[in-house]
């Protein structure tokens, strides 16, 4: 029986109705409409899934949309303000850090989660970070190039 | 599609009530990551699902001296991870939660989910056994409190009876264990279910051992206590030749199976490499 | 010699075209593509290895609410297809020849009504004898697994030039040994998917395929119809690899519901499916190799006896085994050789094209067999491969025609970069070196006597160019590249060029992305294009500049009289000029080109390719003797492919089959039970991630130029997965002096070997 569930995706509010087993990666790309997170493995191994709730990490094919009642997600497209790129998106685009571009929403959904509880990772720190969001088009060393370049960005505003 | 009913008791109470009648026919859900990919994968059709994230304070991370560290069932493994207390007082603890699986899933994942699949390749239980670690088992009845050896009974089996939630996990003291260490041994990919996984606690006195721990994952059903390894450096003085003797009756103390991270007989081998490896480290934490 | 030229746009460190997308979300994928009333499809798969049906009922499954359509064999023309050999069926008919192999399928409102459907479709099996391994499915009494084809031989190959007896009897040296391969899935994060409409006689099918032609082509002889009927529109790709070329059967089943049902059906493989029925894996290959040597290196003749893993169906496997044969022998100079490949059918999943295309198995074999000899011969492996290494204008034994070639300077580079002669001198106790070279094409001229590409380009009256082109992207940056070279040959930013959707519709037959093609194949067609509609442009501006045309040059956006850049138009004003007037026209070009390569005769003989690109690579080691764990410390991987038009992307190609090739050499590695992956999912079956990728990686290209290349470039894509698994081997031997002669290399194998050395 469907359940009605608040969401808040990207500042916006949402009040949807979901069957119980959906998950929120489903609820997100059909109920909301917002396709930009993938669907790349379904047991929260690849990252492609990666959303954020309440600021915290997490793989969306591993969480149903009714145990997120009235929580905030950030998705992708939440990252883009008035058509302007988050400094992390416009690097993956200037490094290489996308090929196909499947797992990149995961990718810098992850490098922004990371980067916001940490501004100035080490490069160990970035590597052990994102080792959990996968990629089979870069072999990654242009993913990291892209995130350690937006952290060089942060030490030039360094207090 | 599934359907089934999503229960958001508010109390440890209420939870242990809806699980004495639901019965067999409902799950409790902690961090959610386990239950819903079974659910997604059609492994499993709950009637009911009762979801614990909804109880205050189910997740802390206390510590005193003279209790020791204590943790919410539903605390996860990036809360332990990152607690200054764990990083200061119990290292090997740190160590270990930061090799499971990554930080997303670890942001997810309960210490209580975890423990509570019974699954002899997870890593958090084998630490938590070398420190001693008991688990408090909660019903409608009252409560009982369990060591961790005794609450892995088998392959994916806990000692959880009908109508329990596991709501607390408590590690004594950290007293005088200063060596310590954790070995993770993944062959293909860094991060992965450990092949074999090697947990050490010492305590080591003037060249002698006062007391030691061991424990093991990946290598039998469920996670293991290495008794008689330990029995030969329990009140010994400790010496290469007594280390590598350790490694060798350990690996008689296990039970690995062929699968796709390593044969029976390789695994056993690594035991009989690995423990006496971790040996080495948790002594030169002592000496360093 | 490499020519040195200063572009506008090629070789400059540009932005992907179509990043912005890609960043933000927006760009739409197999699987983001909705249409109204659009049904969901399943599959029903064979549960067993080799069976037979008795019978499928399929009532219940139609009556269940939601349900709008199943199909079953006999809503097929049972006919076979394949891109080579025609016999896979699109359901199955009679019998089914492996775990996954497509039975009925069902279109419902939503996914879970259909796969409540599936549940409910009876079917009656009579189980068949099964068989695995490929050289006990060539024994006599094996069961047969396809009528016609005995001792289930796909294909057989049997090619010798020169005399091999001779030149082994004239040898100083004979080694011989022999090498196993495995399966390796492509594992793209994106799972293969399509989304299916019919009407009115026309099917039209959104895929996430590579190839749309080569698919519309297999499509259509499967349904029946003609190749008109079928329109293939690409949809965003996530990463092919080769996998998403249509040797499969998704897009054929949602054509089928989409027709029965007449309603758009969707088929997006889950993961675990498309580890089962998806991507067709990399064909696993026992390869016996011997080589004979003379003392002073050089090779004298060689021999190999491939025993190759068909699965079920062949689909580009023949090919693959094709090259795994013969493709090698244009690496090194080779006079008598003699080969001898079987492509065997067996009950597991079909096996086909993966990146590399049957070169990484056959280096597995003979870039360790190289080794062994460096050891016998006492000469440095580095020192044995430069001997050996072929330059330009060498022919192969095959006819191959080596234009361009810098694979000397791709050793040399390499032995820079890893240290190679130092770190030998300073042995390091557990630590090695190995290495490996490789030999690709840029194209092959495998289909229809058809080693071409096709393009139009357009410029609109606001100076913004457009390429009409059907390659596709796949991920690897095929836009990005086209649209360089037009606007290099244009003169115009880079900004100003997009390039159209690939669909079968609107554009004119293109291959798509196999074989390292695009750069070298398609580029040219563009290039040409672009020239004609410059020449287009020009004509135009010489009336508006009043000077000759010969005189006219174009940059950014311009065209202006060489030597006096002021005086200029805008390319928009030209474009303009030649439209709005009494008889005007469009500036739109079309431009062809076909490589001058040949189709190989029947005995295999013929110019495969109109341009070779060569690489080189070597791998540091550490390794734990006492747990056999192998880590790569550094790796050095040098390339070929003339001139670098876009370096990030190149680069790119670089590290990503570096990637692919580390886990082909030491994560991936799939046990089968009864023919069924044993664990087909991402839990089970390691992809490298960041953390697993050598922390030092030294890549570098060659300085080089290929003069029938579009602005001198050659292919690049697949050369970097082909040696790296005899490079990691060859430095495990050079670390603990064991070899490592099946994949995956694990620390078990490492450690047993240690261990039978040492007794």
């Amino acid at each position: 029986m469907k359940r009605r569930i608040e969401l808040t995706v990207n500042g916006q509010d949402y009040e949807i109705e979901v069957e119980p087993s959906k998950l929120l990666l489903h609820a997100l790309r059909e109920e909301i409409g917002l396709t930009g997170t993938k669907e790349g493995c379904s047991i929260g191994v690849c990252g492609a899934c990666s959303v954020m709730v309440d600021g915290r990490l997490t793989s969306s094919c591993l969480t149903l949309a009714i145990a997120n009642d009235g929580k905030s997600i950030t998705t992708i497209e939440g990252m883009v303000a008035d058509g302007e790129l988050d400094p992390l998106q416009q690097a993956f685009i200037d490094y290489g850090g996308s090929q196909c571009g499947f797992c990149t929403p995961g990718q810098i959904v992850a490098a922004k989660a990371l980067l916001e509880a940490n501004p100035h990772p080490s490069e160990d720190e970035v590597r052990e970070w994102m080792s959990g969001n996968l990629c089979r088009c870069t072999g990654y060393y242009k993913i990291l190039e892209s995130v350690m370049a937006v952290v060089k960005q942060h030490e030039g505003v360094k207090g | 599609m599934l359907d089934f009913e999503y229960l958001e008791p508010t109390t440890v109470e209420e939870a242990c009530t809806l699980l004495q009648s639901y019965g067999d026919e409902a799950v409790l859900m902690s961090g959610g990551a386990a239950v819903t990919m079974w659910i997604s994968q059609r492994l499993l059709a709950p009637e009911a699902i009762i979801s614990l994230a909804k109880i205050p304070n189910f997740d802390y991370v206390r510590f005193s001296e003279k209790d020791g560290l204590t943790i919410g069932a539903g605390a996860r493994h990036r809360d332990i991870e990152m607690s200054p207390l764990v990083r200061q007082h119990y290292p090997l603890l740190y160590e270990t939660f930061s090799k499971v699986a990554q930080p997303r899933i670890r942001y997810m994942a309960t210490i209580g989910g975890n423990l509570c699949t019974g699954d002899p390749a997870t890593d958090p239980g084998t630490s938590l056994m070398a420190l001693d670690a008991e688990v408090t088992l909660t019903s409608t009845e009252g409560k009982r409190v369990l060591s961790l050896e005794e609450f892995f009974v088998d392959y994916y089996q806990t000692a959880l009876k009908q109508g329990e939630v596991l709501t607390e996990v408590r590690v004594p003291p950290p007293a005088e264990w200063a060596g310590w260490s954790r070995i993770k041994f993944t062959p293909r990919t860094e991060e992965d279910f450990a092949t074999v996984g090697v947990s050490v606690a010492l305590k080591v006195r003037s060249g002698e051992c006062e007391d030691i721990r061991l424990a093991l994952n990946s290598v039998a059903p469920v996670i293991v206590r290495a008794h008689r390894a330990e029995e030969v450096l329990r009140g010994k003085r400790v010496t290469d030749e007594l280390v590598n003797e350790a490694g060798e009756v350990a690996a008689t103390e296990v039970e690995p199976t062929d699968d796709m991270r390593g044969s029976a007989d390789y695994k056993r081998h690594l035991v009989k490499v690995l423990v006496p490896r971790a040996m080495r480290q948790a002594l030169e934490r002592i000496d360093g | 010699m490499a020519t040195a030229q200063t572009y506008s746009v090629i070789g400059q460190r540009v932005n992907r075209t179509e990043g912005y997308g890609k960043v933000s979300g927006e760009t739409k994928y197999i699987a983001d593509i909705l249409l109204v009333g659009m049904l969901h499809g399943k599959i029903l798969r064979s549960p067993y290895p080799h069976a037979r049906i008795l019978s499928i009922d399929t009532s219940k499954a139609e009556r269940l609410p939601g349900v709008r359509a199943v199909v079953t064999a006999d809503d097929t023309i049972k006919q076979g297809w394949g891109a080579f050999l025609q016999d896979q069926y699109p359901l199955t008919v009679g019998v089914a020849r492996y775990v996954g192999d497509e039975v009925a399928a069902v279109a419902a409102v939503d996914e879970a009504t259909a796969q409540e459907a599936l549940e409910l479709i009876d079917v009656e099996w009579e189980e068949l004898p099964a068989v695995f391994d490929p050289e006990e499915a060539m024994q006599e009494g094996a069961p047969l697994i396809h009528a016609g084809k005995e001792r289930n031989i796909a294909i057989k190959i049997d090619v010798e030039r020169g005399d091999v007896d001779r030149a082994f009897a004239e040898s100083d040296l004979v080694v011989e040994d022999t090498f196993q391969s495995m399966h390796q899935w492509h594992c793209a994060i994106e799972t293969i998917g399509s989304v299916a409409e019919y009407s009115h006689g026309k099917y039209t099918i959104h895929m996430n395929t590579s190839t749309i032609y080569m698919a519309r082509g297999r499509i259509a002889t499967a349904l029946g119809v003609s190749e008109a009927d079928v329109r293939i529109v690409q949809s965003g790709v996530g990463g092919a690899f080769g996998g998403k070329s249509c040797d499969d059967n998704n897009a054929i089943v949602a054509a089928l519901l989409a027709k029965k049902a007449q309603r758009p059906v969707r088929i997006i493989n889950t993961r675990d499916e498309e580890f089962l029925a998806g991507s067709r894996p990399r064909v696993p290959m026992k390869i016996w190799i011997k080589m004979g040597f003379m003392t002073d290196g050089r090779i004298r003749a060689k021999q190999i006896r491939v025993v190759a893993d068909n699965g079920a169906y062949s689909g580009k496997a023949p090919a693959v085994t094709g090259v795994a044969a013969l493709r090698h022998d244009t690496a090194y100079r080779f006079t008598d050789v003699k080969t001898e490949a079987y492509l065997v059918y067996t009950n597991k999943i079909p096996t086909g094209a993966f990146r590399g295309f049957g070169n990484p198995s056959a280096e597995w074999a003979l870039e360790q067999l190289m080794d062994i000899a460096a050891d016998k011969l006492g000469i440095d492996p580095i020192d044995l491969a430069r001997i050996n290494a072929v330059e330009a204008g060498y022919v192969s034994p095959h006819g191959n025609r080596v234009g361009s070639c810098e694979l000397i300077q791709c050793i040399d580079k390499v032995e820079e970069l890893i240290g190679w002669k130092e770190k030998r001198a300073n042995r390091v106790p557990y630590r090695g070196l190995g290495m490996g070279c490789t030999v690709h094409v840029s194209g092959k001229r495998h289909f229809m006597d058809y080693d071409g590409a096709t393009a139009t380009v357009k410029v609109n009256e606001d100076g913004k160019v457009y390429i009409l082109s059907g390659e596709g992207e796949g991920g690897q940056g095929i836009y990005t590249v086209l649209c360089m070279i037009a606007a290099e040959e244009l003169g115009v930013p880079l900004e100003e060029v997009s390039i159209s959707q690939a669909d079968t519709d609107v554009n004119t037959f293109c291959l798509g992305a196999f074989g390292s093609r695009v750069t070298y194949v398609a580029g040219n067609a563009v290039r040409d294009a672009a020239a004609k509609a410059r020449q287009q442009l020009f004509e135009e501006a010489s009336h508006l500049l009043e000077a000759d045309a010969e005189e006219l040059g174009s940059k950014d956006g311009r065209i202006f009289v060489k030597g006096s850049e002021s005086r200029y138009i805008t390319v928009a004003d030209a474009a303009r000029a030649r439209l709005f007037r009494r008889g005007g026209a469009p500036i739109i070009a079309f431009g062809s080109f076909d490589a001058d390569s040949v189709m190989q005769d029947d005995t295999r003989y013929g110019n495969e390719s109109g341009g070779y690109n060569f690489g080189c690579q070597a791998a540091e080691v550490e390794v734990d003797p006492e747990t056999g764990q192998v880590r790569v410390l550094h790796y050095a991987s040098v390339a070929d492919c003339g001139t670098v038009i876009n370096p990030i992307g190149a680069e790119g190609q670089v590290d990503g089959a570096l990637a692919q090739g580390i886990g082909y050499a030491m994560t991936e590695g799939m046990t089968f039970e009864d023919g069924r992956p044993s664990e087909p999912n991402f839990s089970g079956y390691r992809i490298p991630s960041m953390r697993d990728m050598p922390r030092k990686l030294s890549s570098a290209f060659a300085d080089s130029y290929e003069p029938t290349g579009p602005f001198g470039a050659k292919g690049l894509g697949e050369l970097g997965t082909d040696p790296t698994a005899a490079a990691i081997s060859n430095a495990i031997f050079d670390a603990v002096g064991v070899r490592i002669k099946t994949l995956p290399i694990t620390p078990e194998k490492v450690l047993r070997a240690i261990q039978e050395k040492d007794a």
